[in-house]
C-alpha cells in the first residue's frame, strides 16, 4: 500500500485507479531522444510510475540546451555528461522505485529493433524525420505503439500511433522532406513552454495505452500553436495509395534502402554523410535559414556553411562533407541540426 | 552432372582469342539470371564462308563449353549454315546440360551478332 | 604479338575487362584509381573459376591426385613469380596475402628471430623515407618502441625524389636495414633503387623495397635492383585481392625464422619442439591462398595441358616495357592537360621519366586550397574515379603541407580519349562547380 502512495494524487482519478496504476508499474517504455521533448517526456513517465524506462540518445549537453531541457542544469555541462545519463541520475532521485536505463547511442537501421524490444510503447523525442520513419518501421513491424512529436519555433504536432489500427507515421508522410528543405530548432528557433506542451499531450497519449484506455485516444493528428494558445485536431484523410509501412509491409528505413549513412573520410577530420534514394537539395531555401546563424555561401553545385569550428560542405544530392570532427554521432547531429533529415 | 564433352570443353576449350581486323563482332551477355556472363565473338569471312571463328567467354562451364562447341560448328560452315546454329543445336552437340540454362546461349546469340554485324557493314554479301 | 598500335592495343585489351563495360551515375566508367587495385581480366577470373570447379584440394599434404595437380600448380606459380621478377627460383618467393604483410612479416623475423646475421636488436638503426606508405613505415615505427631500434626518416626534396645525399648522411655503421619505396605511392617517383643499395650494402646494411607500385608498372629485377626483399601485391598488377609476394634472398631466408607458425611450415613437431620446413614453405604457414597464388603466377596443368593464365602471364603477354611506354604516353599527356587548367598545382618530379603513372594535385580556388574530396565527389557524379586524402601516407603528405591530395593513376586499359575527357569535367569543375 506504502508504495502506491505516492502515485496517490492520480490514482485518484477515475482515469487512471489502482488498476491503471499496476499496469503503469508493470509497463515497459522507451523515450527516443532525451532533448526538450524527451526530458519533460521522460520526467512525466518516470513520476506517474512507469515500471521500466529506456531513455536513448547520442548527445552531450550543451548551454543553450538548459533554455528547454528541463532535466539539465550548468553543473551537467561542467561534468561534460551525456544528455541520457544525465537525464537517468536525476529521474532516479525522483523516483528511486522504477527502473530507468540510459542508453548513449546513435538510433539506427542496425540497432533500433533491439533498443525497443520489450517495450510496451516508444515515445518520440527525436529532432529529426530519419530516425522517425526508422521508429515508425520498427514499431509497425513488431506490433509497438508509439506516439509521434515534433515542435518547432512556437507550435508543434502530435500523434498516437498503433499499429494496424491507426494511421501510422507512413500513411501520413509518405516520403522523407529532402534534406535541407526543412526548418529545424538550430535555424529558426524554438520555445521552450511549447514543447512542454506538445510533450505532455504525448505523455498522456502514452499512459492511455499504457493502461488499455486505447478509446480514450483521440485518434487524431493534434496541431498544438502556442503562442496563440490554440489547439486543433485534425483527421487523416485515407490515402489512396497504400501505405508501404503498414499495408505492404516494406520497411525501406528498417532495411536501409532509404535514409542517411556516413563515410570516414580519408585525411583526417572529415566525415561525409550521405542520403539515399534520389534527392535534390534546393540551396536558396537553405542558405536563407543558414544565414541566420552562421556564415553561407552557394552556387548552382555546392552550398558551404560555417559554423562554430566546424565547415559543411552540402552537394545537390544531399551528400554532406562535414570538417571539423571524425566522430560519427556528432557528424549525424550536426547534419540533422543544419541541414534537417 | 555435366556432361563429358562440357568438361571436355571447359578444360580445352577451342578457338579462344581475338581476331584483328574481323570481319565480324558480336557480344552477349547473360541476362538477368546470370548478368556477369559474358562473351565475344569474331569471324573472318570469305566466300560467305566463315574462315576463322575466335571467342573468348566469361562464364561458367557451361557457358565456356557453349562458346567453344559453338565456334567448332560454325567454322568453315556458310553463313546461313552458321545462322541456323540455335542454342537447341549446342545443347544436343554439348550432350545435353542437367537444367536448361541461360548461359548455352551466349554462344549463338553472339555468333548471330557478329554475323549481323559482317553482313550490316559489307551489304548483303553472302 | 601486340603492335605498337597504341589505340588498338589498348582496345583489344579493354574488352577483356568486363568492369569496364558499367556506368556510373549514367556515365561511362573511367576508373582512376589503379594505385589502389587494379580490375581483372576475364582471363584470370577464369582462372580462379577453374581451380575451384577442377582442381581444388589441399596443398603438400596428401597422395591423393586432386592433391597433387594443386600441388604441382600452386608451386608452378611459385617459379613463374620467381622468373617474372628475376629471383633464382621459387625458395626465395613466399606467397602471403598482400605488400602489407610481406613488409611486417621482415619485421617481425628480424625483430623476434633467432638469427644472427638478419636481425635487429636495441641500438640498431633502421633508415626509412618520408615518402613511405603506412605500410612500410608503421612497423618500423613499433620495431623502434618494441626494441629500441633507432628511426631516421630521410627528407625528400620539394619535387618529391629523394635527395640521396641525405640518405647517405643517415646511413651509419649500426644501420642494419634500409627500406624505400621503389615508387611512390602518392608522387609516383620512381626512386633510384640501386644507388640507395649499394649505399646500404657499403655500410653493411640490408635493402628492402617496397614495389607494390613498381612491379605492376614498369620491369623489375630484383638483381639489378640489388635488394635483399621486396615486397609486392597480386591486386595492384591485375590479380585478386589477397595474394602478395615477398621476395627474399635465399641466404637470408634460411636464417630468418618464421612469422607465423602452424601446420604446412614444420618439418617435423614433437611435443619438446619443432623443425621447419624447407623454403619458402616455412614462411607460408596454414592453408594459403591457393587460388590466388596460381591467379597471380599462372600454371600449367601437366597431364591436360591446360593453361591456367595468371596476371604474369597477361603481362607478359604485353611486356612490361610496352606497359612502361604506355603509362609514359598517357602521363606525358595528363600533366600537359593538368597544367592548362587554371588552379590546379601538381606535386611531384613532373617527368614522365623520373614517375610512373601516378599523379597528385589539388585545386587552389581563391587563393584556397579546395579540399579533395569536394572535387573527387563532383569527378565521381561524372563517372571518373580517383582518390582524395592522405593515401595512408600522413608523413609525406604533411611534408608537402597540405592535408590532402587528389590522386589519379593509370594502367594499361586507361585511354587518352579518357584523359579527354576528364580534363574537360575537371576544368568544368574548377570554373563552375567550386564556390
Amino acid at each position: 500500500m506504502s508504495e502506491l502512495e505516492r502515485y496517490s494524487r492520480q490514482i485518484l482519478l477515475p482515469e487512471v485507479g489502482r488498476e491503471g496504476q499496476k499496469k503503469l508499474l508493470s509497463s515497459a517504455v522507451a523515450v527516443i531522444g532525451c532533448g526538450a521533448l524527451g526530458t519533460v517526456i521522460a520526467s512525466g513517465l518516470v513520476r506517474a510510475g512507469v515500471g521500466r524506462i529506456k531513455i536513448v540518445d547520442r548527445d552531450y549537453i550543451e548551454l543553450n540546451n538548459l533554455q528547454r531541457q528541463i532535466l539539465f542544469n550548468e553543473e551537467d555541462i561542467a561534468r561534460g555528461l551525456p544528455k541520457a545519463i544525465a537525464a537517468a541520475e536525476k529521474l532516479r532521485k525522483v523516483n528511486s522505485q522504477v527502473d530507468i536505463e540510459p542508453i548513449v547511442a546513435d538510433v539506427n537501421p542496425g540497432n533500433v529493433e533491439e533498443i525497443i524490444a520489450g517495450a510496451d510503447l516508444v515515445l518520440d523525442g527525436t529532432d529529426n524525420f530519419e530516425t522517425r520513419f526508422l521508429i515508425n518501421d520498427a514499431c509497425v513491424k513488431h506490433g509497438i505503439p508509439w506516439v509521434y512529436g515534433a515542435v518547432i519555433a512556437t507550435h508543434g504536432m502530435t500523434m498516437a500511433i498503433v499499429p494496424h489500427r491507426t494511421p501510422c507515421f507512413r500513411c501520413f508522410l509518405a516520403e522523407m522532406p529532402v534534406p535541407g528543405s526543412t526548418p529545424t530548432c538550430d535555424t529558426v528557433g524554438v520555445l521552450g513552454p511549447a514543447v512542454n506542451i506538445v510533450a505532455s499531450l504525448e505523455v498522456i497519449e502514452g499512459l492511455k495505452l499504457l493502461m488499455g484506455k486505447e478509446e480514450e485516444l483521440h485518434s487524431r493528428l493534434i496541431y498544438v500553436d502556442a503562442w496563440a494558445s490554440t489547439l486543433e485536431r485534425m483527421e487523416l484523410e485515407k490515402r489512396d495509395k497504400p501505405c508501404l509501412a503498414c499495408d505492404l509491409g516494406q520497411f525501406e528505413f528498417l532495411e536501409a534502402q532509404q535514409g542517411s549513412y556516413l563515410t570516414s573520410l580519408c585525411g583526417r577530420e572529415a566525415v561525409q554523410v550521405n542520403v539515399r534514394g534520389e534527392v535534390k537539395v534546393f540551396f536558396p531555401n537553405l542558405a536563407e535559414r543558414l544565414n541566420s546563424v552562421g556564415s553561407v555561401t552557394f552556387n548552382n553545385y555546392m552550398l558551404r556553411f560555417q559554423v562554430d569550428s566546424y565547415e559543411l560542405t552540402v552537394f545537390l544530392d544531399g551528400r554532406t562533407i562535414i570538417k571539423g570532427t571524425t566522430d560519427e554521432a556528432l557528424a549525424k547531429t550536426l547534419y540533422a541540426k543544419y541541414i534537417g533529415l | 552432372m555435366y556432361s563429358e564433352k562440357v568438361l571436355e570443353h571447359f578444360r580445352d576449350p577451342r578457338n579462344v582469342g581475338a581476331i584483328e581486323g574481323a570481319d565480324g563482332f558480336g557480344q552477349a551477355g547473360g541476362g538477368p539470371k546470370c548478368p556477369e556472363d559474358l562473351t565475344y565473338f569474331w569471324i573472318r569471312v570469305s566466300n560467305g564462308r566463315l574462315l576463322e571463328v575466335k571467342h573468348k567467354t566469361l562464364g561458367c562451364p557451361v557457358a565456356i563449353a557453349s562458346s567453344s562447341i559453338t565456334s567448332a560448328m560454325a567454322e568453315g560452315k556458310t553463313l546461313q549454315e552458321a545462322l541456323r546454329i540455335t542454342p537447341e543445336a549446342v545443347i544436343e552437340a554439348l550432350g545435353g546440360i542437367p537444367e536448361r540454362k541461360m548461359d548455352s546461349n551466349l554462344g549463338p546469340h553472339a555468333l548471330h551478332r557478329a554475323i549481323e554485324n559482317y553482313v550490316s557493314v559489307h551489304g548483303g554479301q553472302r | 604479338m601486340i603492335r605498337r598500335n597504341e589505340a588498338m592495343d589498348v582496345e583489344r585489351i579493354r574488352i577483356d575487362f568486363p568492369i569496364l563495360q558499367r556506368k556510373i551515375n549514367g556515365k561511362p566508367l573511367i576508373y582512376f584509381d589503379n594505385a589502389a587495385t587494379t580490375h581483372k581480366p576475364i582471363q584470370v577470373l577464369n582462372t580462379i573459376q577453374t581451380f575451384y570447379t577442377l582442381y581444388n584440394a589441399n596443398i603438400h599434404r596428401s597422395l591423393h591426385t586432386l592433391g597433387q595437380e594443386a600441388t604441382e600448380l600452386y608451386e608452378q606459380a611459385h617459379e613463374n613469380v620467381a622468373r617474372f621478377i628475376g629471383a633464382e627460383d621459387e625458395r626465395e618467393i613466399v606467397f602471403v596475402r598482400n605488400c602489407t604483410e610481406a613488409i611486417n612479416l621482415v619485421a617481425y623475423s628480424l625483430l623476434f628471430g633467432q638469427s644472427e646475421q638478419v636481425r635487429l636488436r636495441r641500438g640498431d638503426e633502421v633508415v626509412v623515407t618520408v615518402m613511405e606508405h603506412h605500410s612500410n613505415l608503421v612497423p618500423w615505427q613499433r620495431v623502434h618502441e618494441r626494441a629500441d631500434v633507432a628511426l631516421k626518416v630521410v627528407d625528400i626534396r620539394d619535387d618529391g625524389t629523394l635527395d640521396l645525399e641525405l640518405l647517405r648522411e643517415a646511413i651509419t655503421q649500426r644501420t642494419r636495414l634500409v627500406c624505400c619505396a621503389h615508387v611512390s605511392n602518392v608522387l609516383g617517383t620512381i626512386n633510384p633503387v640501386p644507388e640507395i643499395g649499394r649505399l646500404a650494402h657499403r655500410a653493411g646494411a640490408l635493402l628492402l623495397v617496397d614495389a607494390a607500385q613498381s612491379v605492376p608498372h614498369m620491369p623489375v629485377d630484383v638483381k639489378q635492383l640489388g635488394c635483399d626483399f621486396l615486397a609486392f601485391s597480386g591486386h595492384k598488377m591485375l590479380a585478386p585481392m589477397g595474394i602478395g609476394v615477398l621476395y627474399g634472398r635465399r641466404e637470408l631466408l634460411e636464417e630468418m625464422t618464421p612469422f607465423i607458425y602452424g601446420g604446412d611450415m614444420i618439418a617435423d613437431v614433437k611435443l619438446e619442439g619443432s623443425t621447419w620446413n624447407k623454403l619458402p614453405w616455412k614462411f607460408e604457414a596454414g592453408t594459403s591462398n591457393v587460388c590466388g597464388g596460381i591467379a597471380l603466377g599462372g600454371a600449367v596443368e601437366l597431364k591436360s595441358g591446360q593453361h591456367l593464365e595468371g596476371a604474369v602471364d597477361y603481362l607478359q603477354q604485353i611486356g612490361m616495357e610496352e606497359v612502361r611506354e604506355h603509362e609514359k604516353e598517357l602521363t606525358e599527356y595528363m600533366l600537359k592537360g593538368l597544367q592548362a587548367i587554371p588552379g590546379v598545382r601538381i606535386y611531384g618530379p613532373f617527368n614522365p621519366d623520373e614517375q610512373v603513372g601516378v599523379i597528385a594535385f589539388n585545386v587552389i580556388k581563391h587563393g584556397e586550397l579546395v579540399d579533395p574530396h569536394i572535387v573527387a565527389g563532383f569527378l565521381n557524379d561524372e563517372g571518373i574515379a580517383v582518390r582524395s586524402g592522405g593515401h595512408c601516407a600522413y608523413p609525406l603528405a604533411d611534408r608537402l603541407g597540405v592535408e590532402g591530395t587528389i590522386r589519379v593513376s593509370f594502367y594499361i586499359y586507361n585511354t587518352k580519349d579518357e584523359m579527354d575527357c576528364f580534363l574537360e569535367v575537371l576544368d568544368d569543375i574548377v570554373r563552375r562547380r567550386l564556390l
